[in-house]
């Protein structure tokens, strides 16, 4: 039986009715009759900002436990904190601002969490008082946010905090929020204006402009990378998951597919998971703990080409599988379809040496536990 | 555009077994699907694979990419100083540029890494590329409304429609081809005819199309053509 992530613990719920004000997909409801708040579990995309706005405590998400993220600050003992949603990140200027002021610097816990709309308000007190001297929040921009509200959410308690530690007499420097999102970039010297990115665009943001050369719109930028996986000159590279960037990470596990200890627990698998189908947490619990699998994470799994796919065949592995979110799920409305479509091409190029059956695509979603690990297990199973 | 199919990993194989280093040129240029730096990185590391699977170990492929491998001085300039223990290169252009290389370096075998298929267009939404241009010579899309006859029509007739044209679309089927030159799917194409009237009827020109056009000039379309600039 496939248990969910998300759940609903009526005995201790006082009725308030906030998670069902405050969930942007509308998948708590009210059952008139009874008075009990009802998950309809198919709609939920775990963004877990019902979890924080719970008064009573009485919504339980399985991932980023807020015990098990305090027990790891308070192990790792480092001054400051970085919380930032997987949707945004520090961008090079912003880091070089946080060094300067001193707040980023080798002394720093960096922690992505899926939306910083989750992280309830006492998680981050109790970081300050188990010795982290400085927190920043960086959350993705608000019409920006995957889950519609999730950033404006986060923003607002962590303003209400602020005056809260005000009040207090307490510095309300140690805490502070930079908003910022994942943007793709054109290095037009490579650009060759074959026009694919701005076909491919869901936000509409890439146009040609004469001379051929592709133009991005910042603003227009959903951050999802298709237009990376199009690019047939290499010209555009996503802040946070470059081509190299990735291509390097990949070819970094060369040696450890080599080794007898992996190779003796079975065929070495590649997982290439777009971040919004499968949250993993900082103690890998939840995740498929076996080492002959590697998991890779990409922004969205459009972003997924050819070339990775191959360079992970090219460096030994014997099985890749990518994770993309279920159908009509996809944050950027059709990442998924994409990332479809280019594997059953790539397949098709693929059957021509004989690989074909060594690559899968599978369609998972965050709120049904174990998903990845099932469809793991399947595929090993498969190639064996 | 220069539509392009690519040919069968096989067949690329047969040609590259008996080297050792080959050069894999892409073109930035009007090659569709784009044929850049991305895809000749893709085939390095699958001719590389394909190689070991067929027993031979040490071939040992780098990717380029060239602006338009139809200009000789962009060919010398941009791939000749790489081409230092190149025993082989494998063009991923159109067959202008297989040739201009063979041409620019003819010590070195140069291999087409695709089939050139015609003169055409993508519709971006289907993923076809339809046929637009026969590179005719001598151009009646002034007359036509825009449509051409000579690539449309299956008959290429000047006069038309001829008996053929069944509620505007055309009797011939239209077949899509995989790399293997197998019929992947067919699909029915409006009459080009009909598409001309139509159009034209728009533009309030029907008096083109009442027009009576003679035979074209077949000499001017035989190969091989030459041209200068002037």
């Amino acid at each position: 039986m496939i248990e969910n992530s998300v759940k609903l613990h009526s005995e201790y719920c006082g009725k308030c009715l906030i998670c069902y004000s405050v969930c942007p997909f509308e998948a708590i409801s009210l059952n008139r009759e009874t008075g009990d708040l009802v998950l309809d579990i198919e709609k939920c995309q775990v963004c877990g900002i019902c979890f924080s706005a719970c008064p009573s405590s009485s919504i339980e998400i399985v991932y980023y436990r807020t015990a098990i993220l305090s027990s790891y600050i308070e192990k790792m003992r480092r001054d400051n904190l970085m919380l930032i949603c997987k949707g945004s990140m520090i961008k090079n200027q912003v880091k070089e601002n946080l060094k300067k002021h001193g707040i980023l610097d080798d002394n720093s816990i960096q922690l992505r969490v899926p939306c910083v709309g989750r992280i309830p308000p006492e998680f981050l007190l109790k970081a300050l008082k188990s010795g982290v001297k400085k927190v920043v929040v960086v959350p993705c921009e608000g019409d920006k946010c995957r889950f519609k509200a999730g950033s404006n959410v986060g923003v607002f308690r962590l303003i209400l905090l602020q005056k809260l530690l005000r009040q207090l007499g307490l510095n309300s420097n140690a805490l502070s929020f930079v908003r910022y999102f994942i943007r793709a970039q054109i290095n037009k010297y490579k650009c060759i204006g074959c026009g694919n990115c701005a076909y491919i665009c869901p936000g509409n943001a890439i146009k040609i402009v004469s001379p051929g050369v592709a133009q991005i719109n910042e603003d227009a930028c959903l951050g999802c990378g298709a237009c990376v996986s199009v690019c047939p000159a290499l010209a555009i590279n996503l802040e946070g998951f470059e081509n190299d960037l990735i291509l390097e990470t990949i070819s970094k596990h060369r040696p450890l597919i080599n080794e007898e200890k992996v190779k003796k627990k079975g065929p070495v698998i590649a997982v290439f998971y777009c971040q919004w189908a499968n949250f993993p947490t900082p103690d890998k619990y939840f995740t498929y703990a076996e080492e002959n699998v590697v998991f890779f994470e990409v922004p969205c799994s459009s972003i997924i080409n050819p070339l990775y796919i191959l360079r992970a065949f090219y460096e030994g592995f014997d099985g890749i599988l990518v994770a993309a979110c279920k159908k009509s799920e996809c944050k950027f409305e059709k990442g998924n379809e994409i990332a479809e479509k280019h594997i059953k091409a790539l397949k098709d190029l693929l059957k021509q040496i004989n690989l074909e059956d060594r690559l899968e695509i599978c369609f998972i979603a965050p709120r049904y536990l174990g998903d990845l690990n099932d469809q793991i297990k399947l595929f090993i199973d498969k190639i064996k | 555009m220069i539509v392009v199919k690519a040919k069968p990993l096989e067949e690329i194989l047969h040609f590259l077994l008996p080297y050792e280093n080959v050069l894999i040129a892409g073109c930035d240029g009007c090659t569709h699907p784009p044929r850049g730096l991305r895809e000749a990185t893709v085939y390095v590391m699958l001719i590389e694979m394909g190689a070991k699977m067929k027993g031979k170990m040490n071939l040992k492929c780098k990717a380029t990419s060239v602006a338009k491998q139809c200009d000789n001085h962009i060919c010398s300039t941009t791939l000749g100083p790489q081409l230092e223990g190149v025993d082989a290169i494998l063009s991923l252009a159109c067959g202008v540029g297989v040739q201009t290389l063979t041409e620019v370096f003819p010590e070195i075998p140069v291999f087409p890494g695709q089939n050139t298929i015609f003169i055409g267009s993508q519709e971006r939404e289907g993923g076809i590329l339809y046929e637009k241009c026969k590179a005719c010579g001598e151009c009646l899309l002034g007359e036509t409304g825009g449509v051409c006859p000579v690539t449309n029509c299956p008959k290429g007739i000047l006069n038309g429609p001829c008996g053929g044209c069944v509620d505007g679309k055309c009797e011939v089927p239209f077949e899509v081809r995989d790399e293997m030159g197998k019929v992947v799917k067919t699909v029915t194409k409006d009459c080009a005819w009909y598409l001309i009237y139509q159009r034209l009827k728009k533009l309030n020109r029907l008096d083109l199309f009442r027009k009576y056009r003679p035979p074209r000039n077949r000499a001017i379309s035989s190969s091989p053509r030459l041209s200068e600039v002037v």
